[in-house]
């Protein structure tokens, strides 16, 4: 069972309000450290988009999901892609599009679907 | 290419998971195997004759019919869901297969990615 699986990550929870995507950065976070499974995309869709929105500004003594994203993406070298058309639907365009996240289609998340072993949605 | 199920519980019109879930189905059809599953309150999207423009949405489901000029042919609705909303004489908007429970089980464990909207 030591076999390493490649992962797809789609999140559908906003950076603020609900759990699922703290929930997707703790797992993402412990897959990469602590095992030798690869995370190839990290896709946002959804409210999910909302992680990317450079202008979330959570209290001093909160969880700052959105810069945490950047460094995991750091760290690791991952893709942080956001649906474009799910993303201008919310406000989250090119202006106010957070460091390390890139706008793209749903045809990217197909192909990530396709190459990796598991997709888990959040 | 991988066995993708969309799974679409969520009413229409209430949020927007339903008219994302159908852009997912779309857009992933290209490279892979598209089942959609209606359940729960999904079945709702099954109602022809909707006005969603009365509370300011656009009428997305009309654009289920897509689903149909992409190939996907695995469109299911779950019998017991229609039975609890007391649908199951209504006709269908979209081309599906009425199945059960156990139907229902068979076909989402062949599958090799499951998303829920």
């Amino acid at each position: 069972m030591n076999d390493s699986l490649s992962y797809t990550l789609v999140i559908m929870g906003p950076a603020y309000g609900t759990q699922s995507a703290y929930f997707a950065y703790q797992f993402a976070q412990t897959l990469l450290s602590k095992t030798s499974h690869t995370i190839k995309n990290i896709f946002f869709y959804a409210d999910g988009v909302y992680n990317g929105n450079k202008f979330t500004d959570p209290a001093s003594d909160e969880f700052d999901l959105v810069s945490a994203w950047q460094a995991l993406a750091k760290e690791y070298c991952l893709t942080l892609t956001i649906c474009v058309a799910a993303a201008q639907r919310r406000g989250v365009i090119e202006t106010n599009l957070a460091d390390c996240f890139q706008l793209t289609g749903l045809g990217e998340l197909s192909a990530s679907i396709t190459e990796t072993d598991r997709t888990i949605q959040f | 290419m991988k066995k993708v199920a969309i799974i679409i519980s969520s009413p229409p019109h209430g949020n927007a998971k339903g008219r994302e879930a159908l852009d997912i189905a779309l857009a992933t059809s290209a490279i892979n195997h598209i089942s959609v599953f209606f359940v729960d309150d999904g079945v709702f999207h099954l109602l022809s004759n909707q006005s969603p423009e009365h509370i300011l949405m656009r009428d997305y489901i009309a654009t289920f019919n897509m689903l149909e000029l992409y190939d996907i042919e695995d469109v299911y609705v779950c019998e017991s869901s229609l039975n609890t909303k007391n649908l199951v004489k209504v006709e269908h908007n979209i081309a599906c297969k009425v199945i059960n429970k156990q139907t229902l089980n068979q076909l989402l464990n062949i599958q090799e990615v499951i998303l829920t909207f």
